[in-house]
């Protein structure tokens, strides 16, 4: 009985044993190289059209693809269309589609998908549309399975680069669940609170875009010193840090940083008391000095702003607005005291508080704001609340917030004009309505002039106390090469490859 | 008094309370720095001369604003001490002098408040209230109740039957009367050490909610805040994430102990 069990013990271990060794061959072989990379706030919607966060966008351009794409230079290039063309008066937009793209749920895409997608973003199919600014599209028809055409109502020199916007497939109802994209990356899940979880799609069409890595893991966390903790305990690859912990990374690691294109602003609600009245806001912009914020909340790492324009687009910048709102106590106090507020006033900020950033800003501009005997209280908010109450429903005083990047200086700037469903400050003049509608329709030099001057008329007004352009910084272990900065965010996973 | 000075955590916990309600005393009337004044050249700057605890992110004096925290917690504490102390004797009382009815509907009420978790119910408060001062103690107070109503109500229950209740009873003295001039006397420690760990509770449950940026809102100085700024700066500046970590450490300790000292020199009673 004795030896039987000793026979049976010596199997077990010679087949453990076995084990052992296979396991790790077999490891090696089918491994999939992860990149676990981070970000800063949980998506705010799954679904493209839904979704309005920087953070969201960085990782979903990964999953979804436009009819053109951008590159580092911001320029047009060719995505889904292979090709298209503008009819002379501006109107008439013809794409040509790629014939061999298919969506991650296997279905290949046609001229189907993309007429659905643009039927539903401009309210053609008889609800209403989803974003504003497909508004001006008046038909949109598939002569054959691989040409679209759309019909605008009025010529936008803009709205090439708007139809980045994401293709989506026809029929699919659960993009806010299950998202479905034509992508290098397909959506696998995403936990609340902890991580996204993308996988390369192996029938991805276009061979010089196909991923060198298998997936990525994308991990939510609102803490810069957990990204930092974690990059130093390997469990990240790749990180979005501010600058001033940048310096605090030991170990093998790359720093990469670039102006992100970003306006971060004290937004003022120009249609509540008092900032309904110019010289108050004006007395806001002499108060608050961004060299300050920028020292003690950015370390020094960001770009002093003029008007809600980041001098990174810089065929568009108006570089004659330097300091003109130079920090000014005693003329803030005087316009103070003109618009009848002298013996001080009591407001609050509303900021998300996700972004420590935001938050650390409000506390400087509190301190800087008693210079002219205003009290300001903070009133933080979930970052959910804030989409809802603030940049939707309009509903505060003031906020802190940065507004992400885009690549043409109409989406920029139009957010101001009257009537804007996303124009949170309620900002309104009609000059400056007239110039951006104007500048739709211009030449490319005539443009430059008229962004110019509605940055100018933005400063001249006051709308706002834009702050700054924080620098984006981005730490990767030092065998992850191929990380690349774009002028919107965008956290490219397909160039991404380890050594 | 003889019996309170011959208990270690007592004494332990006196002498550590009675450090902080010193700090307390001078903080209202001198600070070394403005609590909120802001430079940029003294970011996160060691511990001086000029800044005995350092500076902090915005080049605010640390000691100052621990200070002004300590005022914060104490007004915390202090509050919901005597508002959830008001509420739960009352509430106790009645329950375990008339007993019956009264007593089930009270006590049906307050142990389905109990079966939340005191965080938990804060987190909800505060959702709907919004966050503040003045709803973070709304919140710490209604969680407070409880604790005094189960202790007031075993008290009450005790003594209802008591001789000198009786003897009252037959004198005619009226029911608030014999509840709180005649029993509520005899129930002085048991509450002083309910109050007492209430108190620290309240002063770890306020810095809780302000490290999970629920409580106070920023630029009040409060320990729970200034702790998980301070977690931001750790690789920069250690010494700051210790001296809101230590403060709370000897604040809550110190009540804590005095509370567990007044219950052991009742039970040996």
């Amino acid at each position: 009985m004795k030896r039987q069990i000793g026979i049976i013990t010596a199997m077990t271990l010679a087949m453990t044993g076995m084990m052992t060794i296979s396991a790790p061959a077999l490891a090696e072989e089918e491994e999939p190289v992860i990149v676990r990379a981070s970000i800063g706030a949980e998506p705010d919607n799954l679904n493209p059209w839904m979704s309005a966060a920087t953070d969201t966008e960085a990782i979903f351009l990964n999953v979804f693809e436009g009819l053109v794409r951008f590159d580092e230079t911001g320029a047009v290039i060719p995505g889904l269309a292979e090709e298209w063309e503008i009819s002379d008066d501006g109107l008439t937009y013809t794409f040509h589609l790629r014939d061999d793209v298919t969506f991650h749920n296997g279905e290949q895409l046609t001229a189907e998908d993309v007429v659905y997608s643009y039927e539903t973003l401009s309210g053609l199919n008889g609800e209403d549309p989803i974003s504003s600014k497909f508004a001006t599209i008046t038909a949109i028809e598939a002569p054959d399975d691989f040409t679209v055409i759309l019909t605008l109502s009025e010529a936008n020199s803009a709205f090439l680069q708007l139809t980045r916007v994401a293709v989506l497939p026809e029929g699919y109802e659960e993009q806010s669940t299950a998202p479905v994209g034509t992508g290098p990356f397909a959506f696998v899940e995403y936990v609340p609170g902890q991580k996204m979880v993308l996988e390369k799609y192996e029938d991805y069409y276009d061979e010089e875009r196909m991923p060198q890595i298998d997936g990525a893991e994308i991990y939510i966390m609102t803490d810069e010193s957990a990204v930092v903790n974690a990059l130093q305990s390997g469990q990240l690859d790749l990180g979005t840090v501010y600058a001033d912990t940048a310096d605090y990374v030991i170990g093998d690691f790359e720093v990469y940083s670039s102006p992100q294109n970003m306006v971060q602003l004290f937004a003022l609600n120009n249609s509540v008391e008092p900032f309904d009245d110019v010289r108050v806001r004006q007395a806001f912009n002499y108060v608050i000095d961004k060299q300050q914020i920028i020292d003690l909340v950015f370390s020094g790492y960001a770009t002093e702003l003029y008007s809600n324009f980041s001098p990174v687009m810089a065929v568009y910048y108006n570089d004659e607005l330097t300091d003109y709102y130079a920090t000014d106590v005693e003329k803030a106090k005087e316009l103070m005291k003109e618009a009848g507020y002298e013996d001080g006033l009591e407001i609050t900020i509303t900021v998300p508080s996700n972004y420590q950033k935001h938050v650390d800003t409000a506390q400087v501009i509190v301190e800087q704001l008693k210079q002219i005997n205003v009290d300001a209280e903070i009133e933080l908010i979930e970052w959910g609340t804030w989409l809802e109450d603030v940049y939707t429903s309009f509903d505060y005083q003031t906020t802190i917030v940065g507004l992400t990047g885009k690549l043409d200086p109409n989406d920029i700037l139009a957010r101001y004009t009257t009537g804007f469903k996303r124009n949170f400050m309620e900002y309104s003049n009609e000059n400056f309505d007239k110039l951006i509608s104007d500048a739709l329709t211009a030449s490319e030099e005539e443009r430059v002039e008229m962004y110019k001057e509605c940055q100018k008329i933005l400063t001249e007004d006051a709308a706002a106390v834009w702050i700054s352009d924080p620098n984006q910084i981005v730490i990767t272990r030092s065998d992850l090469k191929g990380y690349t900065f774009y002028p919107v965010g965008f956290m490219d996973l397909s160039k991404l490859y380890f050594e | 008094m003889k019996k309170y000075v011959s208990d270690i955590s007592f004494c332990v916990g006196l002498a550590l309370v009675s450090i902080m309600l010193l700090v307390l005393c001078v903080s209202f009337f001198w600070l070394p720095c403005d609590p909120e004044a802001m430079s940029g050249l003294l970011k996160l700057k060691p511990p001086s001369p000029e800044h005995w605890l350092g500076t902090d992110q915005f080049g605010r004096d640390i000691a100052s604003r621990i200070m002004k925290g300590i005022q914060i917690s104490f007004l915390i504490g202090a509050i919901v001490v005597a508002a959830g102390g008001v509420i739960g004797v009352l509430l106790g009382a009645c329950s375990g002098y008339f007993g019956g009815w009264v007593d089930s509907v009270i006590m049906k009420v307050i142990d389905a408040q109990m079966a939340f978790p005191g965080v938990l119910l804060a987190l909800m408060l505060i959702a709907v209230f919004g966050n503040g001062i003045g709803n973070t103690i709304l919140a710490l107070s209604i969680m407070s109740i409880p604790r005094f109503v189960r202790i007031s109500r075993s008290g009450f229950l005790r003594l209802r039957e008591a001789d000198f209740v009786r003897a009252e009873k037959v004198r005619g003295a009226s029911a608030p009367r014999i509840m709180f001039i005649h029993i509520l006397p005899n129930l002085m420690s048991e509450l002083a050490a309910t109050a007492s760990l209430t108190f620290a509770s309240a002063v770890m449950s306020e810095a809780g909610l302000s490290y999970l940026g629920l409580g106070i809102t920023p630029p009040d100085p409060s320990l729970g805040r200034m702790l998980s700024e301070a977690q931001g700066t750790i690789l920069r500046a250690p010494w700051y994430v210790l001296i809101p970590a230590g403060v709370i450490t000897v604040l809550v300790m110190g009540f804590n102990l005095l509370g567990d000292g007044i219950q052991q020199v009742n039970e040996r009673r």
